[in-house]
């Protein structure tokens, strides 16, 4: 039984995460990364990953694509454990190509001595598809879909814009027919109209492909306006994990209400200020400990009850938070500065 | 009909430019930097200016200008770029053709200077109390227990929790955030009255970077200190700044109050800008683009520099070169239509 939001009737979760633990490192440099991770990805969703530096985003992401063996728990593609799989099944189960990633800087994850028909042909060269015809065709279908057309094939990374650049990484991984794409701070490097450019060609990829799409990214207000669910990741572990539009109108994690206060906004009307969430040096010392809340040290609500981890329980349709105080900080917050 | 505006509004134009005057800390007047050895003009004509005690925000896309306007400032042009025109002078004194050794008075003293990566400005192998402390030995001529002890009350005032023990630790021990506090304690230990800022924050947490930009307000309310802010992220530069100058295509296109930018929009390219920016509303909504690309870096174009991916372009838009005219207070816009509005009342 996991945490996560109950299923869609019927529909199987495309991508099934279940207690993974992580742990990178051995010996005295063990550090665990993630903490019992449960998470489910249907077909034609997307997932907004969020958290900081450090939180555990792209160790996920690379678990999920099996660059990473999780420690404990596995993790299921279509009821298959790809996690349990090892040498030849794994790398055949890679060569499908069914899961894809693509990273934050097309500058870097993209060769630059080879040209764009080259890069997008790779998947399906891996695959062992005989160039051709075919490759061509299925190059130039990938090329279109994200909007770019024959005039860049034979050019490299470093002759276009950094736009085409992550559609051309896109692009790279729609060769091979994916079933789920996971992003890693695919806008990051990009500037706010070609960011929403990149972001609405993920929402018409959804779509128009089916395609489950796993967005791991900082800035909330765009991933607000494509993502179905937002999936809030702390030091390792979902601290919160629901619907788009409950999320951020009333956050249950403190966290999450954080990072929407600190998100910069051309407009001002937030729920909260930063302020009103920052711990100050009046209150009271929180908890502490190897068993207490992840959160605990950065919280302005700690109590005695959060000496110990709390699980990630249901507070509502879908929607789930670990925090022992969700139905109280919020209240509190609103009171202490005003 | 086409308007010229040069001579339309010459003394309004002429008024707006020389406003202020003296009271301003740094001024830049049509600025002029070319890039590739002189092969192509980047920076075409920018003016600005800063009071003391204000943060400014540059904001526009990449390669827009607004990095080379402030290197330009800083004396600190990348190799085979160059000031081709114009002048920058710092609290009334020409600084454009400063020899490297009276720049290297006013950095520090007169100048502060803080970019996005902040590890790689730091020395790696030495504690980053030592490399501040060394600044103010050098710099200030203190001693070495007083340099300590400066360094400590530094580290504090950019909201270091433990100085003592951060001022024995090597930049790889401290996280992004604290890198960058570091940065600002070393940019601001000689007391400077301008911090120019580029993209501090891009590389940080949401969460830190709002800690950031409140120690840049704290500063400046304290100290006094001006602030030039970077940023591609209109978003931010409106939470942190007084003034905005919105720069596209090596051009400044409007500048104002953040208010009136925000709230008022006068230039299509800001009233584009604003669409696709970060909104707070967290809901789900239709993302905004700017269609078109921006032109290329050198591209002569004879009019609006805009008017290719401009919505509501009208011919004389292409005509000729239009100029800045005031259209508020301290509010300027380069548009030919902002300046038949202002005709028009």
């Amino acid at each position: 039984m996991t945490a996560a939001p109950a299923a869609p009737v019927g529909a199987p979760p495309l991508l099934a995460v279940e207690s993974v633990d992580v742990t990178l490192g051995r010996g005295w440099r063990a550090n665990r990364v993630l903490s019992g991770v449960d998470l489910d990805v249907w077909p034609g969703e997307i997932v907004g990953l969020v958290g900081e530096t450090g939180s555990g985003k792209t160790t996920l992401a690379r678990t999920v694509v099996g660059l990473v063996n999780p420690g404990r728990g596995r993790i299921l593609l279509e009821g298959l454990p790809i996690s349990a799989l090892r040498r030849a099944a794994r790398r055949a189960e890679r060569r499908r190509g069914h899961v894809q990633l693509v990273f934050q800087d097309p500058l870097r994850s993209l060769d630059p001595d080879l040209t764009v028909a080259e890069i997008v042909a790779e998947g399906l060269r891996i695959r062992g598809e005989a160039a051709g015809e075919e490759v061509r065709r299925r190059v130039t279908g990938a090329l279109e879909k994200v909007g770019l057309d024959a005039t860049v094939l034979e050019r490299t990374p470093g002759q276009i814009s950094g736009g085409q650049r992550q559609r051309v990484s896109i692009a790279r991984a729609l060769a091979v027919e994916p079933r789920l794409l996971i992003c890693d701070e695919p806008v990051s490097a990009l500037d706010a109209s070609t960011r929403n450019y990149v972001l609405r060609l993920l929402d018409e990829l959804r779509t128009s492909l089916g395609l489950a799409i796993v967005i791991i990214s900082h800035d909330l207000s765009s991933l607000a306006g494509i993502a179905d669910r937002i999936v809030v990741l702390y030091r390792g572990r979902i601290i919160e994990d629901g619907p788009v539009d409950r999320v951020f109108a009333t956050p249950r994690h403190p966290y999450t209400a954080l990072l929407m206060a600190s998100a910069p906004s051309v407009q001002h009307d937030q729920p909260f200020s930063p302020d009103q969430l920052r711990r100050t040096g009046s209150d009271p010392v929180p908890p502490a400990g190897p068993g207490a809340c992840v959160f605990a040290d950065r919280c302005r609500f700690a109590a005695d009850v959060c000496a110990a981890q709390p699980p990630l329980t249901a507070v509502g349709e879908r929607w789930s938070a670990a925090c022992h105080r969700h139905q109280e900080w919020a209240a509190l917050a609103q009171s202490a500065t005003q | 009909m086409a308007i010229d505006n040069r001579d339309l509004w010459p003394d309004l134009v002429g008024a707006a430019r020389h406003e202020g005057g003296a009271d301003d800390l740094l001024s830049v007047d049509d600025l002029h930097v070319s890039v590739h050895h002189g092969a192509a003009t980047a920076v075409r004509g920018v003016s600005l200016r800063v009071r003391p005690g204000e943060i400014v925000g540059l904001v526009g896309e990449s390669g827009s200008g607004k990095t080379l306007t402030c290197r330009a400032i800083l004396g600190v042009l990348p190799p085979g770029c160059a000031v081709e025109r114009g002048t920058v002078s710092f609290g009334g004194a020409d600084v454009t053709s400063l020899p490297r050794r009276d720049w290297e008075r006013l950095h520090g003293s007169h100048l502060g200077a803080v970019f996005q990566d902040p590890a790689s400005y730091l020395n790696p192998v030495l504690t980053v109390g030592g490399q501040l402390a060394e600044v103010l030995r050098v710099k200030l001529r203190l001693g070495r227990r007083a340099a300590h002890r400066r360094s400590l009350e530094l580290f504090e005032a950019v909201g270091l929790r433990q100085p003592e023990r951060v001022f024995h630790q090597i930049p790889a021990e401290l996280s992004g955030g604290m890198l960058q506090r570091v940065m600002i304690a070393i940019a601001i230990s000689c007391d400077p009255q301008l911090l120019v800022a580029d993209e501090p924050t891009t590389a940080l947490d949401v969460t830190i970077q709002a800690e950031v930009l409140e120690l840049l307000r704290r500063l400046r309310d304290e100290r006094g200190l001006a602030v030039l802010f970077v940023s591609h992220d209109l978003a931010v530069i409106t939470q942190l700044c007084d003034r905005i100058v919105v720069f596209y295509a090596g051009e400044i296109v409007e500048s104002g109050p953040a208010e009136e930018i925000t709230r008022r929009p006068r230039h299509p390219y800001t009233q584009a800008l604003l669409r696709v920016a970060s909104v707070g509303d967290f809901g789900r909504r239709e993302l905004d683009v700017i269609a078109g690309q921006p032109p290329r870096v050198g591209e002569n174009i004879t009019g609006c520099r805009f008017a290719a991916r401009c919505p509501v372009a009208v011919p004389e838009c292409e005509a000729g070169p239009v100029r800045s005219v005031p259209v508020g207070e301290r509010h300027e816009a380069r548009c030919v239509l902002a300046a038949r509005a202002v005709v028009g009342s």
